[in-house]
């Protein structure tokens, strides 16, 4: 999940909203795992749970979410 | 926007402290299960769960709470869920498990006290976990001196009840045992307003046999050969079954046994053949202690059970259903719990029967007997441990470690060399 040193997190409000975006991705084909939010953010900008996403995962990511008209 | 900020202000919890622990989780959950390859997918709720372990659990509580519900805190496998339960209560396990909370508790207990009781000391007082601030009401127990003790230091902070467990197993003192249960139902039914009936603590009983019977399902699947789940995994599906609600609990764990049996029907396993099996035994392991498991997985070889209240005891033996007087569920539950062997008991054999036992279930190569320091029980019955398992054949170490990474190196050392002379 690292290329040299960086993380690609995909932040939620809540959540159920992370559990849904999981589920979609995980039907999808693309690779992504539960963890925890980095901490910096949480509370500001995103609930506890986030969606750890493989570097070469994320436009597949992208394409996933703009074709379930995910916010 | 899931803020859980508003919520932890009104526990009362100094927030800017909390946040030097949050602060830490991410790494540790990153390190310990996302390196993992290959995890079931039942885990997803587990992950669920840590990642946000202030947050839902502890919104879920206070929810219950306010329709009236109370909520009992406790810190041992030999306090009865089901009498709580019955009473329309929730159990939620408060054992602290890191090394962050252990300044805390040393600030009023000796420092030659066993860092589960630190930790768990100092997480209430210093106000940084909302499970602890959550609690109505602690349930303490007399299992060793140095709870016993630091139940009189909680108990001017928070309302705390104590059940005098024996010392013991002789007739007597299931007895005993079955009138302490009794006595703590009487003050549960007066400290929630509700009633225990029969009915009512016949289908707790059955509840939390359900959970039981769950967890021991996913245990089954580390039995075979071809493992399934890696021993951290199932460590943190056992460490949360210890405050989620018990009918989700058993659901989720049924779910993830489902999905373990399919694994081995179809040869999936996390572990290439051959994957040294080590049981550990010894002290428990609360949340968030992971030091251990990681170290021996990270080490080339795989845990596949753990012989301790975070492990089988929790979830070995039933509790009779057939009962229909409340002294006759009382008794039935004096029976089950005294059959947990736990080194505060003598003596304590029953405990190296379930070891030999479990080496043999779980195809066990080596075992691994660990203690947290200070923990005068657990560091003394390791000698009649290692001698049955040099009789028996089986390869042991013993080992001492307190919550901080400061002696992980050596750990891992020693752990190393174990492994290696188990793979000849």
């Amino acid at each position: 999940m690292d290329e040299g040193g960086l993380r690609w997190y995909i932040l939620f409000a809540n959540y159920e909203q992370g559990l849904a975006l999981h589920e979609l991705l995980t039907d999808a084909g693309v690779k992504n795992r539960i963890a925890p939010a980095p901490r910096a953010i949480q509370g500001k900008l995103s609930c506890g749970m986030s969606l750890l996403l493989e570097p070469d995962a994320v436009e597949d990511a992208r394409r996933c979410i703009a074709a379930h008209q995910a916010e | 926007m899931s803020d859980y900020v508003s919520m932890w202000k009104d526990l009362g919890m100094d927030l800017e402290n909390h946040d030097l622990l949050c602060q830490v989780l991410p790494t540790a959950v990153g390190d310990v299960f996302l390196t993992q390859e290959n995890r079931p997918k039942g885990m997803d709720f587990w992950d669920l769960v840590i990642s946000e372990v202030h947050g839902i659990r502890p919104k879920e509580l206070i929810e219950e709470q306010k329709k009236g519900r109370k909520v009992f805190g406790t810190f041992c496998v030999y306090v009865p869920d089901e009498v709580v339960v019955a009473a329309n209560g929730i159990v939620t396990g408060l054992c602290g498990g890191s090394q962050f909370w252990v300044p805390g508790g040393e600030a009023v207990l000796p420092k030659s006290t066993c860092p589960l009781i630190k930790a768990s000391v100092g997480a209430r007082l210093g106000r940084t976990c909302p499970f602890f601030r959550i609690a109505d009401m602690y349930v303490g127990e007399t299992t060793c001196d140095g709870k016993k003790k630091a139940y009189e230091i909680l108990g001017e902070d928070v309302p705390l009840y104590v059940m005098d467990v024996p010392q013991m197993k002789r007739e007597k003192d299931i007895l005993k045992w079955k009138d302490e249960i009794a006595e703590f139902a009487k003050k549960v039914e007066e400290f929630t307003g509700n009633t225990i009936t029969v009915e009512k603590l016949n289908e707790a009983i059955h509840i939390i046999n359900e959970k039981r019977k769950a967890l021991a399902r996913v245990y089954n699947c580390r039995k075979s050969t071809c493992l399934p789940i890696s021993g951290r995994d199932a460590l943190l599906m056992m460490q949360i079954s210890f405050f989620d609600d018990p009918v989700r609990c058993a659901q989720m764990c049924n779910k993830l046994a489902g999905e373990l049996e399919q694994r081995i029907a179809d040869g999936v396993s996390v572990v290439p053949a051959g994957t040294k099996r080590i049981l550990v035994t010894g002290t428990p392991l609360a949340v968030p202690n992971w030091k251990l498991h990681n170290i021996i997985e990270t080490s080339g070889a795989a845990v596949v059970c753990e012989e301790m209240c975070t492990g089988t005891r929790y979830f070995e033996n039933l509790v009779d259903e057939t009962q229909t007087t409340l002294d006759g569920q009382f008794m039935a539950l004096s029976q089950r719990y005294m059959k947990t062997n736990c080194a505060c008991f003598t003596p304590n054999t029953g405990r190296i029967d379930d070891i030999l036992r479990m080496v043999k279930e779980y195809h066990v190569d080596g075992v691994i007997d660990c203690s947290l320091k200070f923990c005068c029980l657990y560091d003394t019955e390791k000698y009649s441990v290692s001698r049955a398992l040099k009789e028996a054949g089986v390869p042991v170490l013993s080992l001492e470690t307190d919550y901080a990474d400061t002696d992980a190196e050596q750990l891992r050392t020693r752990i190393g060399a174990f492994i290696e002379l188990l793979n000849g």
